[in-house]
């Protein structure tokens, strides 16, 4: 199991999008969001993206950071891509290639999958991995026909195909990007206090958005505690001759339970002890609390809240004059 | 065979720049029969890492550890562990609520011997055997663990340590947050299993009282080195500097030992143990 894990993506930095205000930052991020959703053709994607690289850029982010930020949606990205690809049959064809399936071409599969799944575990650049993987699968597809041809697909890739597909890929990185600036630039913290800002007109709703803030900033703030409190429980149970790495479905599930139950118990009563402490220095909910933190509106927010109207706007007008 | 370190130094994040070592270059040799160890020293100084290299539970950077001739290094094949390490050496979590998770304390005890593929009846028997061991008596079997006091539920922990069959005992703070009176039973228990049953037994403690009048052998931690390895009259007789450099506290003999001294002239071998001894010596006396 992964001991390493970090919650939220925010890195300490010191540059003008750090300094922003958070609900400047939710605000803008939103707006930018819905305007990568008004643009329609793959070119003016690539536009919007260079706009959220030049934020980056500007914003002294390391953009590896924010590459790492995309891995978790690689994997999906690529599939949104290729399905693009296959099914998308509209336009003229710009490629075509006969897929065979023989033995031969199956064997190699079958191999090729082991190999992957073997190199996979001594590599660190896991994603170029499965590039590799996919692409040799498609030649051994391309070109193993012996000895007779099982079944024949002919695969034939459409401009307009590959136009959908890299357009949807491209807009799926910058919304990506757009989230990851605001995760990478701003503290949970400093998130929840922008969103309890935010929410404050549901009141009319009778909902309290002060309530809801605080729910969410201590449930960031027990997520490494408990965490802390697992891992003792996992080293607890190891000692007793517990194996969460191997063993049957079964043995696996009933190692779990023994991880679980203590955990229930333990976040149980922790949570009864908080509300005790807070009781205790005269908490009550509802009620109206003054800040230590006070937001501050700055002229850099209400020039960035403008430059982001600006944003969508044009991409309205693209939508609609296009 | 017991427990061997070499030059063996740790640290959580090896491979980051500047990085802290919880241990240093620590040198150390226990064996599995008749020892009784307590380790010492401020919170920080690597008393918790220490005990948990013992149990395989953390791997050391550099250097090399062997636990009953075993030597503890990564694992790299997923069906290998480590139980034949923790069969010899039991650790004793300091927060029992950590263990605890079947429904009823006899399941619960039963837990590690199933684990080290002891047939159900053969586990039962186990189970029995230790929880007789630490004095939880047959009521009790049913109950369901989470209903016990903190002091009970501390036995029924130990009694599922005690259920591996292990020739080293280690306890981690085994009297933080424990009542007076079961503080004495678990005591005498350690005191049992290191005389009558003949198992090595180490404790972790910021209680200097229980360190004199219980340890043979007392291992100072500072700043993740050993700084000394003694016996508790060395440490707190001749060492005096280093007593004060670990913010350690003289047990309560010691301190009452000088106030008579003081007072009344009359000199007390400091060999003594406890306070009974000192009031006989002292009614021999007068």
């Amino acid at each position: 199991m992964n001991r390493n894990f970090v919650l939220g993506q925010y890195v300490p930095g010191n540059s003008y999008l750090y300094r922003l205000d958070p609900r400047v930052k939710i605000i803008s991020t939103i707006l930018l969001m819905v305007s990568v959703f008004f643009l329609t053709t793959y070119y003016e994607i690539l536009g919007a993206l260079g706009v959220i690289l030049l934020i980056l850029l500007s914003g002294r982010i390391s953009i590896i950071k924010a590459i790492r930020g995309l891995k978790p949606l690689l994997v999906l990205s690529l599939f949104v891509f290729f399905f693009q690809i296959f099914f998308n049959q509209t336009g003229t064809v710009i490629y075509t290639s006969e897929l065979v399936f023989s033995i031969s071409s199956i064997v190699s599969i079958i191999v090729l999958t082991f190999l992957f799944f073997f190199i996979r575990r001594f590599i660190k650049f896991k994603f170029i991995l499965l590039l590799i993987y996919l692409a040799s699968i498609y030649l051994s597809l391309a070109y193993l026909a012996y000895p007779n041809i099982l079944y024949s697909y002919t695969l034939n890739i459409f401009d307009k195909g590959l136009e959908t597909s890299l357009f949807v890929f491209f807009r799926l990185i910058t919304v990506v990007f757009i989230a990851t600036i605001l995760t990478l630039t701003t503290k949970p913290t400093d998130l929840t206090l922008g969103i309890e800002y935010l929410l404050k007109p549901l009141k009319v709703f009778k909902i309290n958005s002060e309530e809801i803030a605080l729910i969410i900033t201590i449930a960031l703030r027990y997520i490494p505690t408990i965490l802390e409190e697992a891992y003792r429980i996992m080293d607890a149970q190891a000692s007793r001759g517990a194996d969460f790495n191997s063993g049957s479905l079964f043995k696996k599930i009933k190692i779990i339970v023994s991880l679980l139950i203590p955990m229930f118990i333990i976040s149980f009563e922790r949570s009864d002890e908080l509300a005790d402490a807070m009781l205790s220095r005269n908490f009550v909910p509802g009620k109206e609390k003054t800040k230590y933190h006070i937001l501050r509106w700055k002229a850099i927010d209400t020039m960035s809240l403008v430059l982001s109207f600006i944003l969508l706007g044009g991409s309205i007008c693209l939508f609609i004059i296009v | 065979m017991g427990i061997s370190l070499k030059e063996v130094s740790f640290s959580y994040n090896p491979k980051r720049k500047g990085t802290v070592y919880a241990l240093h270059n620590i040198n150390l040799e226990i064996t599995d029969k008749d020892e009784f160890i307590a380790i010492i020293g401020e919170t920080g100084s690597g008393k918790s890492t220490l005990a948990s290299i013992f149990n395989a539970l953390k791997i050391p950077t550099s250097g090399e550890a062997y636990v009953s001739g075993i030597k503890i290094k990564k694992i790299r094949k997923r069906r290998e562990n480590y139980n034949n390490i923790r069969k010899h050496v039991g650790l004793v979590f300091q927060m029992s609520d950590y263990q605890l998770f079947e429904n009823t304390v006899i399941d619960d005890v039963m837990f590690a011997p199933l684990n080290f593929s002891k047939t159900k009846e053969e586990a039962r028997e186990i189970a029995k055997h230790s929880l007789e061991l630490v004095h939880i008596d047959e009521s009790f079997y049913e109950k369901s663990p989470f209903l016990l006091s903190g002091g009970e539920k501390k036995l029924v922990s130990i009694a599922g340590i005690l259920a591996m069959e292990p020739d080293i005992l280690i306890f981690d703070e085994p009297t933080a947050g424990i009542d007076p009176s079961t503080k004495k039973k678990l005591l005498k228990l350690f005191k049992e299993f290191n005389e009558v049953h003949h198992k090595s037994i180490i404790i972790i403690t910021h209680d200097m009282n229980i360190v004199n009048s219980y340890a043979k052998r007392v291992i100072l931690m500072k700043k993740g080195r050993i700084a000394l390895d003694s016996t508790p009259y060395e440490l707190f007789k001749e060492n005096s500097d280093i007593v004060k450099d670990s913010n350690i506290d003289l047990p309560d003999t010691y301190t009452l030992i000088d106030f008579i001294e003081e007072k009344t002239g009359i000199k007390i071998d400091k060999h003594l143990k406890n306070l009974d001894e000192i009031a006989e010596v002292l009614t021999y006396e007068s």
